[in-house]
């Protein structure tokens, strides 16, 4: 029976240890068979990183009449080449090809306003959020009065009014909304800034907007606050998939960036403009 | 020893049987069972509203299913849908059918009439690519019998379930012509073709041409040609046999729908000047079927307009088309896509591609419902 139970256990053994190498076999060969980061290589070679942009959605990405590059977009891309001793420059690309410049090697980055596919994950990647644009509740009320997720609605109160876009994505969070919360009442504007001059006029209780449409209209109204996120929607750069050392650093300046406050700065002047 | 290993083995065996069992079960879970149903009809109170669906490159069968029940539901009795050549007839003669049949089978169950757009050249009808690299909509006039072929058994085998098909997609442009130099003359013989096997399959089938692209491009642009310029080339080449009704599609870019035709602007209404060409080449009598139309309403195009201006252009252009005894369809691009795009495209759809209806869902179904008893 000793035999027996021995043979077993080395046989448990055996199997556990082809198990663990047939799991571990991946990261194996992916230590053997690490991918050349391109476009670090060249950015380190250059000293400039090469930012694909399209330049048609203020305040991220605007081109003036002289070929110069502005918005928020630009400020960050320069001030992440800064912080890591190089130069950006940017090359201009149609959106629906704000991917493929970084396939093709025509960049080294794209910073265009872009959300995060998770379709794209593997092939592309992307640095951390630099900013959220998903939908979000903006109310008069203080923040101890915010709903919660259960079947309330905002300031637990039994009837609430939400003002939003007519058609748009605030308008589709809102009839969702509407569906799971007992007593809330859409009402419908032409405009995001009429759904908030609509909670500021005391009109509704509150509204849904876009996280840029709110950025950019509440120093307007100073007794409006953002009282929950509805949906999200980050902002992020995007690399190709093998550009890990450079997905490293610009992430590293990020981290570095909204520390210290720049990101939150750079963002906040031009929204104001 | 014998006796002793004989159950250890066994023992062993059976634990990794059912170790491999339970990671199969859990790697590979399966599709959702999903039937037929009963038959459903649409209840309506406009018969031409239709959409564009995009199933196409949907792979769950609950999601085709799903897609084709909300476009029920929303009150729109026709489907446009995309059955790409290169998907189905996969090597000569060798043909892949289940996806087409998934799709049509749960179209007619769901009471929607299907028109199939037919394009999208396979590897092995197109050139060698060590000779001359070409995209999936080249095709050369060696290979137009090839098309007549598939065309051919497409009808053959759906002839009991189809009435209407679409020869190819906007071949006025570039892109949609094998990125080369538009030319209507040979999308009319490559239309003979088709016209000719189609009616040798079903002399009933309705067989739709043009399908053209609304675009101020003129003669000699690298990107594509005027429409109402390609409609005239191809009756000047002698079109008006090869065909028994034109797709049209009718964009309306930035203008509502009470904006007047005129040549030098795309808008909705287009589609006017472009049966004023069949009037004027003596085919006025057969009909138009707008296969795709609609507005955006990304805030990151420049083409788009806002989303309440796309609800009610949208509703309108319904409205308009029911009057028009011209105007068979009106198929509103896109109902969905399988995967969102995350870019301006997003925009054009009617629910997301996680299936939940937008606000223009909504509204459209209230339009198209109202007053009617389902």
């Amino acid at each position: 029976m000793i035999t027996a139970r021995r043979s077993r256990l080395t046989q448990y053994a055996v199997l556990g240890v082809v198990a663990l190498s047939i799991l571990l076999l991946p990261d194996l060969i992916g230590l053997f068979n690490q991918p050349v980061d391109e476009a670090w290589a060249s950015v380190e070679q250059a000293g400039v990183i090469r930012f694909a942009i399209n330049p048609t959605y203020m305040p991220f990405d605007g081109l003036g009449s002289h070929g110069d590059f502005f918005g928020i977009d630009v400020d960050i891309a320069h001030e992440i080449a800064r912080r890591l001793g190089k130069r950006a420059e940017f090359v201009s690309a149609g959106y629906d090809s704000l991917y493929d410049v970084l396939r093709v090697g025509q960049a080294d980055a794209t910073i265009s306003a872009l959300p995060i596919d998770p379709g794209k994950f593997g092939l592309w990647a992307y640095s951390d959020p630099y900013f959220e644009a998903g939908q979000v509740m903006i109310s008069r009320l203080p923040k101890s009065l915010r709903s919660t997720p259960q079947r309330s609605g905002v300031g637990e109160t039994s009837e609430v009014s939400l003002a939003v876009e007519y058609g748009s994505d605030a308008d589709a969070a809102a009839r969702h909304l509407a569906r799971r919360r007992a007593g809330v009442a859409i009402k419908y504007t032409q405009s995001a800034a009429d759904a908030l001059k609509a909670v500021d006029n005391g009109w509704v209780d509150a509204a849904i907007v876009d996280g840029v449409s709110a950025q950019q209209l509440l120093p307007e109204y100073p007794a409006l606050q953002i009282i929950e996120r509805v949906t999200s929607d980050p902002y992020a750069i995007a690399l190709w998939g093998e550009s890990t050392q450079l997905r490293a650093a610009i992430n590293a300046k990020l981290a570095e960036m909204k520390q210290d406050g720049t990101l939150q700065r750079i963002v906040e002047e031009w929204m104001r403009k | 020893m014998s006796v002793l290993h004989r159950p250890v083995r066994f023992d062993l065996a059976l634990r990794v049987a059912l170790l491999l069992i339970f990671v199969l079960a859990v790697e590979w879970p399966g599709e959702p069972l999903v039937a037929l149903g009963p038959p459903q009809i649409v209840t309506t109170n406009n018969p031409k509203a239709g959409v564009h669906t995009r199933l196409t490159d949907e792979g769950a069968l609950w999601k085709i299913q799903r897609n084709l029940q909300l476009v029920r539901e929303m009150g729109a009795p026709w489907i446009v849908e995309f059955f790409p050549w290169a998907y189905i007839e996969y090597s000569q003669n060798a043909f892949d059918w289940w996806h087409t049949d998934q799709v049509i089978d749960h179209a007619r169950a769901q009471g929607l009439t299907v028109i199939a757009r037919l394009g999208l050249v396979p590897a092995w009808a197109r050139p060698d690519p060590r000779e001359q690299e070409t995209t999936f909509n080249f095709i050369d006039p060696d290979h137009y019998d090839d098309f007549g072929d598939f065309v051919y058994a497409f009808i053959d085998r759906y002839k009991d379930r189809l009435d209407h098909i679409i020869i190819w997609n906007e071949p006025n442009l570039s892109f949609e012509w094998g990125l080369r130099p538009v030319d209507a003359a040979a999308y009319l013989e490559l239309l003979k073709v088709a016209y000719r096997r189609a009616k040798e399959a079903d002399p009933n089938i309705i067989v739709l041409a043009g399908a053209l692209a609304p675009t101020l491009e003129p003669e000699g642009s690298p990107a594509g040609l005027n429409d109402l310029i390609y409609l005239q080339q191809m009756y000047d080449a002698g079109a008006k046999d090869y065909f028994d009704a034109l797709s049209a599609h009718a964009y309306g870019i930035l203008a509502p729908i009470d904006e007047a035709p005129d040549p030098s602007r795309v808008n909705f209404r287009r589609i006017e000047l472009l049966r004023d060409i069949m009037q004027r080449n003596g085919d006025g009598d057969k009909p138009v079927y707008i296969t795709e139309a609609g507005w955006n309403d990304s805030p990151r195009w420049n083409q788009a307009v806002t989303p309440a201006q796309r609800i009610e252009n949208t509703l309108q252009a319904l409205d308009w088309v029911k009057d028009r005894d011209w105007i068979k369809v009106l198929a509103l691009w896109v109902f969905s896509y399988p995967q969102a795009t995350r870019t301006f495209a997003d925009n054009w759809t009617f629910v997301t591609d996680d299936l939940r209806p937008k606000p223009i869902y909504a509204e459209v179904q209230k339009q198209l419902t109202a007053n009617e008893q389902p």
